[in-house]
């Protein structure tokens, strides 16, 4: 009998050691600021809360085995599934799934997706940006080896003829001129347009990281006006296989819950210097902003000036955002 | 890790990345679910659960599709809500429809499926019709067609000890009883959910979809493959608007839309977490069910609806 109980005893402790070991290695995660590498910006305070509660159950477990070691335990409950009192290969197999997670959370170190994982993924031309909008991805390059060519669309219109409005004019232009360069047809594209008026009037664009998706939305929905603009932006450095030598990609994740929807999005990179980066390396790009066609299909692309290698930022993942209207734009 | 080439480490790593993060995201929902369960089990008798369940049986698969409304919580938290709700007498049938509609008909669903598809209105509403509609389906058919029991437990024993007398206890004793239940309920649930993150993580660091694309136009085969990416990726059904927002150039729109319907009605992680609850025979024959009549009704859709419009 009083071997039992110590038996009893010592489940409830392994599950009091495993709650208080997830509830560290939350707390770890927060307080090493990398739990953002694994959490969407939108479920992280969920987790934080979750914490706590795993940290309560984990005190209330080992009152129990205490209680329940000393004899002075009235429930002696093995009714419901998993009992704690089944046999020892069973239960190590669903003690052994639960310290999986914290096995690998603690032993190997925290890592920010990159190139290997775009590899899988595939990345996404900056345009079909979560709204749908017209764009290209570079899956699209197996398709459209297997289906028909992709019609021509978005590069039919006539560039030349007002080649002269294109570069970037000195003088901050009318509002009227604005309105009538991004025309849009409904509330979203209108809030879309409203971004392409605010950042069509910088010297350049800096792509930010609160609103990285939306302005390259922006950029990308009414490409005309902003070729030949300079815009600055930063990312790792990824290699398509099938690029040309002086071709890079920098690239972004977008997370939304957590990394099993991360998808890679990037932008097209010209630089004759390309020898000296390295893949997954961080850089600041600051060019001018073009278009080129890849496997047909017409997509922006930066003619680099200076590229500059940085240091990963501390949140190196983007979110989108639904309230892109209200961040500052310098 | 420079004992392993680097391609190993890589990979190992982006597993652990993958899986620590579906393990923590999945998390809170657990936990919400479990606590909820241990709510009913305080507070809401069988009685009443057999009164608010209208007795018609397509009046009662009706009113489990709008559940999610009031109940906007996906597949990790519902399972252990719906095994309560079992356990209490609710039938079978309305709660399998209660788990293939509430992850899609709630409005946190409807609102990340409007923002991702700003420019494409269409796939909300076919999205919500759609599960809806399928929802209705597969309830009738395991209303008129499942005729053994299919709980994996018997209800007299999955939570016995209520029936034995406690009234000699102290409140405390009562108290703490319950929460190692709760627990206990836990512990269970997070050994489905961890199996089913580890396989979901090893696919996501192992399979490159970028190389099945060219599959993406296909009238039949999208939907084939958009119905395996479903099943296997096991995105939650709050964020997987996003992820079918990336592939709106390389794959058609009905297709995307066998992905937002199928997958938070079916895929790895869940199946593995309705283990918890059904018999292995029941699970087995509710997947086959689940992707018969999603692409049945999807397919249909998109060649007679999506694709005329566009």
């Amino acid at each position: 009998m009083r071997e039992q109980r110590s038996i009893t005893a010592l489940h409830h402790l392994v599950r009091a050691i495993l709650l208080l070991g997830l509830s560290i290695l939350i707390a770890y995660l927060v307080e090493t600021n990398n739990l953002q590498l694994y959490i969407g910006v939108r479920i992280r305070p969920l987790v934080k809360i979750s914490a706590l509660i795993v940290y309560a159950l984990a005190v209330i477990q080992g009152f129990i085995a205490y209680r329940i070691y000393r004899g002075s335990a009235v429930m002696d409950c093995d009714c419901c599934e998993p009992a704690p009192t089944k046999s020892w290969p069973k239960a190590g197999f669903l003690y052994g799934m639960i310290a999986l997670p914290l096995l690998l959370g603690f032993l190997l170190p925290d890592t920010v997706l990159g190139g290997s994982f775009v590899d899988k993924k595939g990345i996404v031309f900056t345009s079909s940006i979560p709204y749908g909008s017209a764009g290209y991805s570079s899956q699209q390059a197996a398709a459209a080896e297997v289906a028909d060519p992709p019609e021509e669309a978005v590069s039919g219109k006539e560039t030349l003829s007002d080649s002269s409005e294109i570069s970037p004019e000195k003088e901050a232009p009318s509002d009227e001129s604005l309105d009538e360069r991004f025309q849009a047809d409904d509330d979203f594209t209108r809030d879309l347009a409203e971004l392409a008026k605010r950042i069509y009037v910088l010297p350049v664009i800096e792509v930010k990281p609160e609103i990285y998706m939306e302005i390259l939305s922006a950029i990308v929905s009414f490409k005309e006006p902003f070729l030949g603009k300079e815009m600055e932006i930063s990312g790792f450095v990824y290699r398509e296989p099938d690029l040309e030598e002086n071709q890079w990609v920098i690239g972004r994740i977008a997370v939304q819950c957590c990394t099993a929807d991360a998808t890679p999005y990037g932008v097209l990179m010209e630089f004759d210097g390309t020898s000296q980066l390295k893949e997954d390396a961080w850089v600041k790009v600051k060019g001018t902003l073009g278009q080129t066609k890849y496997h047909g299909n017409p997509i922006i692309q930066l003619e680099a000036a200076e590229v500059e290698v940085i240091e990963r930022p501390d949140n190196p993942y983007i979110y989108p955002n639904f309230d892109f209207l209200n961040v500052d734009i310098p | 890790m420079s004992w392993l080439s680097s391609e190993v480490s890589n990979n190992l790593l982006t597993f652990k990345t993958m899986f620590i993060s579906i393990f923590l995201e999945a998390l809170p929902f657990l936990l919400l679910g479990v606590i909820v369960s241990s709510l009913l089990q305080w507070f809401v008798s069988e009685r009443l659960i057999s009164k608010m369940i209208p007795r018609h049986p397509l009046l009662g698969i009706l009113f489990a599709c709008f559940f999610g409304v009031i109940f906007p919580i996906c597949e990790c938290g519902m399972v252990p809500v719906i095994r309560r709700l079992i356990a209490k007498g609710m039938p079978v049938y309305i709660a399998t429809v209660f788990i293939l509609s509430g992850p899609i008909l709630n409005p946190i669903v409807f609102f990340a499926t409007y923002t991702a598809f700003r420019t494409r209105p269409e796939v909300v509403y076919s999205r919500m019709g759609l599960a809806l509609v399928v929802a209705l389906v597969i309830g009738l058919l395991v209303y008129r067609f499942i005729r053994y029991q299919p709980l994996r437990f018997s209800l007299d024993t999955l939570y016995e000890e209520d029936l034995r007398d406690r009234s000699h206890e102290s409140w405390t004793d009562k108290l703490t009883s319950r929460l190692m239940h709760l627990c206990n309920e836990w512990f269970e649930m997070t050994k489905y959910l961890t199996v089913g993150a580890l396989i979901t993580a090893l696919i996501h660091t192992f399979v490159s979809t970028s190389q099945l694309a060219a599959y993406g136009q296909g009238p039949v085969s999208s939907h084939l493959l958009m119905a395996g990416f479903a099943y296997l990726l096991s995105i939650c059904s709050t964020s997987d608007a996003f992820v079918a927002s990336s592939f709106v150039n390389t794959f058609s729109v009905g297709s995307l839309l066998t992905f937002l319907v199928l997958g938070p009605m079916l895929d790895l992680k869940g199946t593995l977490m309705l283990f918890s609850v059904f018999k292995t025979k029941f699970v087995l024959t509710l997947g086959a069910i689940i992707l018969v009549v999603v692409l049945a009704f999807s397919i249909g859709w998109d060649h007679i609806v999506l694709r005329s419009f566009s």
